[in-house]
């Protein structure tokens, strides 16, 4: 795992330093090299989370918790991350306005993902009030 | 990881700035454009590939 992450730094700033370089002569070309790097990272990092996510089902499988409420949670992580690199990568490149539209696209699509659970926990509650 | 990636990335934009630079210099204006959008679709290509492949891992673990 430390050699990964070892690897991640040194990619990193390898990536910045030629972000830097690239970015006096073509501006345009620099935004490339940066979202070319975000995604190899992003990538790395995905395969380095998936013994975790993993894990969490099983956890939940031996708690006895249904399957669809993890599913839900591990969705919603995939969209936020989807989400930030894509926002991220407008709001580098200075058009804010469309990284908070892609920000609240996520947003809105959790809140979907997550309607079902909510209705449950909505029914739970009024069928304790009710006796 | 494929570091090659981003200096083939870098070298595409550092040769484009080169060749916008000479072409300017030569007065040929309109192939400047055609130059910029070469470069660009050529940075497309190389990079839709690797974003493909952050979706499809993201997929494949998350089991979406």
């Amino acid at each position: 795992m430390i050699t990964d992450v070892l690897k991640l730094c040194g990619f990193g700033l390898l990536a910045v330093i030629l972000c830097v370089i690239v970015r006096q002569m073509k501006p345009e070309s620099a935004v490339f090299v940066n979202i070319a790097a975000g995604v190899m990272i992003l990538i790395v990092t995905v395969k380095i989370l998936s013994p975790s996510v993993k894990a969490i089902g099983e956890l939940a499988d031996g708690a006895g918790i249904s399957g669809d409420f993890s599913e839900v949670l591990l969705k919603a992580l995939a969209i936020s991350y989807i989400t930030k690199l894509s926002a991220d990568c407008a709001n580098d490149v200075g058009e804010t306005a469309l990284g908070s539209k892609l920000e609240l696209a996520g947003r809105v699509s959790i809140s979907a993902l997550s309607l079902p659970v909510f209705t449950e926990l909505a029914g739970l509650i009024t069928s304790m009030i009710n006796g | 990881m494929e570091i090659d990636l981003l200096f083939k990335i870098a070298a595409v934009g550092i040769i484009v700035a080169i060749l916008n630079l000479i072409l300017k210099k030569t007065d040929h204006e309109e192939q400047v454009v055609m130059l910029n959008v070469a470069g660009l679709i050529i940075v497309l290509m190389m990079l839709i590939p690797s974003i493909q492949k952050l979706f499809e891992t993201i997929k494949d673990v998350f089991s979406l």
